[in-house]
């Protein structure tokens, strides 16, 4: 576990992670449309602000990172379920809110803009 | 706020107070909750009175609490760390207030230190914040090598817990009830076997926190039960997180930082009831609650007339403040009537002036209510206990917004079928 600490812990460090606003992190376990949705979404909140995508493994490898401990308050995890226990999911299957309120309202809703 | 964390507090603020750290600088206090309450009250004992509370919600706002007055942490922004880094402003050090405003020190005793401290400096404050309670070791801001050493041993010693349960209990569906609140764990156990219906679960193995946890489990009956302190529990729910155990939920509305559904309060209703039924299982509107059982028999040591008492319980260890005088005038009123009143006691609480204590066991309280006649009680897990007891039930909440939502907390956590009175000063 240990190297594979180091090796998330450089993704961050050699994409100047910490330099940016936000990090939003985009998983392929969610639909494309909501994926698609959820950048709009993102890039409209975020306006003027130093702000970065991440897809793909190294998305993962952060999320990984992030399951050990909140390292930070800038990273914005763009999943429904993940990570593991999150329950977002609930709330669209009960009925209650639907995926752009679970979008705008919860998953960027509870971040700073500031 | 729980004895051990105000004793941790008390414990760092008299370092403090003796190592003279709060003269001549401005204090101020991030949070208006229960424990900044109480950190404000041992803060006015000693004669040092905090500039003010700052708070993000905007309802709080503009209020006060003794006399202290909450105001936006933006407002940080008109002051300044250390004096001796203000070269320019040496030649004004005879004048107090402005000493003040440019020597201040920020305390944060809730559990989302980290959060507070990040806006704090990104407001530009340069000062000292202080955290005077470890609420939460799921947080920290640094990627330093002491951190990720810290926070890797943590999640293994959390593994290795999971592994233990694991080996005791292979195929068991897990519950982890993380938080110690006897209401939280009443309406988890509530909506759980309608959950376990829904998935078909049919043997679980519930993880708590303490034995008081345990009684209102054993109100629902016989289960399996593994008993941790507050540290293994949040090791296990990390590790539960980080290896991505199936068969397992952790069910509670608010604790995980990786979890957030309770930013849906931000635009959206949901009572705290309901948030265990929907967000937390996944049930649908038609999810009945199941009503616990194993109520015990009320012994009636101490002879209480039966139909013509009172039992009245103002402790809650979450609850801001409520007027000073307010239990007394209700206790005034209802002896004025003929009623005989008790104040419902654990430990060292004392009973309200005019009232006989009374200690009963929790799987005696319904009985015991409903033997008295009526209940009066501010909210707390206590009320979430006896919410099926066939009596007069009265439910006192404080006139405050529930944490950071627009949404006041008589209407988060509101019993139905209870008459409600809500307090202000």
């Amino acid at each position: 576990m240990e190297l594979q600490i180091e090796q998330w812990k450089a993704i961050w460090q050699d994409n100047s992670l910490d330099d940016m606003d936000y990090i939003l992190l985009i998983l392929h376990n969610e639909n494309h449309d909501f994926n698609n949705r959820l950048c709009m979404a993102f890039n409209a909140k975020v306006g003027n602000k130093r702000k970065v995508i991440i897809e793909g493994q190294e998305a993962y490898d952060l999320l990984a990172l992030y399951t050990i401990y909140a390292f930070t308050d800038k990273l914005i995890i763009g999943s429904l379920s993940l990570p593991h226990g999150r329950k977002l999911n609930n709330l669209l299957q009960c009925g209650i809110a639907t995926e752009d309120e679970l979008i705008n309202d919860i998953i960027l809703g509870g971040v700073k803009w500031n | 706020m729980e004895l051990r964390h105000k004793e941790e507090m008390i414990n760092l603020l008299d370092t403090y107070i003796e190592a003279r750290i709060f003269d001549n600088r401005a204090i101020f206090l991030f949070g208006h909750c229960n424990a900044t309450e109480e950190m404000a009250d041992y803060l006015l004992t000693h004669e040092i009175i905090p500039t003010a509370i700052f708070d993000n919600n905007i309802s709080k706002q503009k209020t006060n609490y003794r006399e202290i007055p909450i105001i936006a942490p933006e407002s940080i922004q008109n002051y300044h760390g250390n004096v001796h880094s203000q070269h320019s402003l040496n030649m004004h050090l005879h004048n107090d207030s402005l000493l003040r405003k440019n020597n201040s020190i920020v305390l944060i005793a809730t559990r989302f230190f980290s959060e507070m401290k990040a806006q704090l400096r990104r407001l530009g404050y340069d000062g000292e914040i202080i955290q005077v309670v470890e609420y939460n070791s799921f947080t920290e801001y640094s990627l330093s090598g002491k951190t990720l050493l810290d926070k890797k041993e943590r999640v293994l010693r959390g593994t290795q817990i999971l592994e233990q349960i694991r080996i005791k209990y292979p195929v068991h569906h897990i519950v982890v009830l993380p938080h110690d609140a006897l209401g939280d764990i009443y309406w988890a156990m509530s909506y759980m076997q309608a959950y376990c219906d829904k998935h078909l679960i049919n043997d679980v193995c519930i993880v708590i926190v303490g034995k008081r946890c345990r009684q209102v489990i054993e109100l629902f009956g016989e289960h399996s039960i593994i008993v941790l302190d507050h540290k293994a529990m949040n090791e296990l729910v990390q590790a539960i997180i980080f290896t991505c155990e199936e068969n397992c939920i952790i069910a509670h509305h608010d604790y995980l930082y990786t979890d957030l559904i309770i930013q849906y309060l931000n635009k959206h209703f949901l009572s705290f009831i309901d948030y265990y039924r929907y967000a937390v299982y996944g049930l649908n509107k038609d999810a009945r609650a199941t009503e616990p059982t194993n109520f015990a028999p009320f012994d009636n040591k101490v002879q209480i007339p039966k139909g013509k008492s009172v039992i009245v319980s103002p402790y809650a260890k979450s609850v801001v403040e409520l007027p000073s005088g307010f239990w007394e005038n209700i206790v005034e009123t209802y002896v004025h009537q003929g009623y005989h009143v008790y104040t419902n006691v654990a430990g060292n609480e004392p009973p309200i002036y005019g009232t006989k204590q009374l200690y009963v066991p929790l799987a005696q309280m319904k009985a015991a209510v409903e033997y008295a006649g009526a209940f009066i009680g501010i909210r707390s897990g206590l009320c979430d206990v006896i919410c099926t007891a066939n009596c007069r039930k009265i439910v006192v909440f404080p006139d405050c917004y529930y944490s950071t939502t627009p949404y006041k907390v008589d209407e988060f956590f509101a019993l139905p079928g209870w008459e409600k009175i809500i307090t202000s000063e």
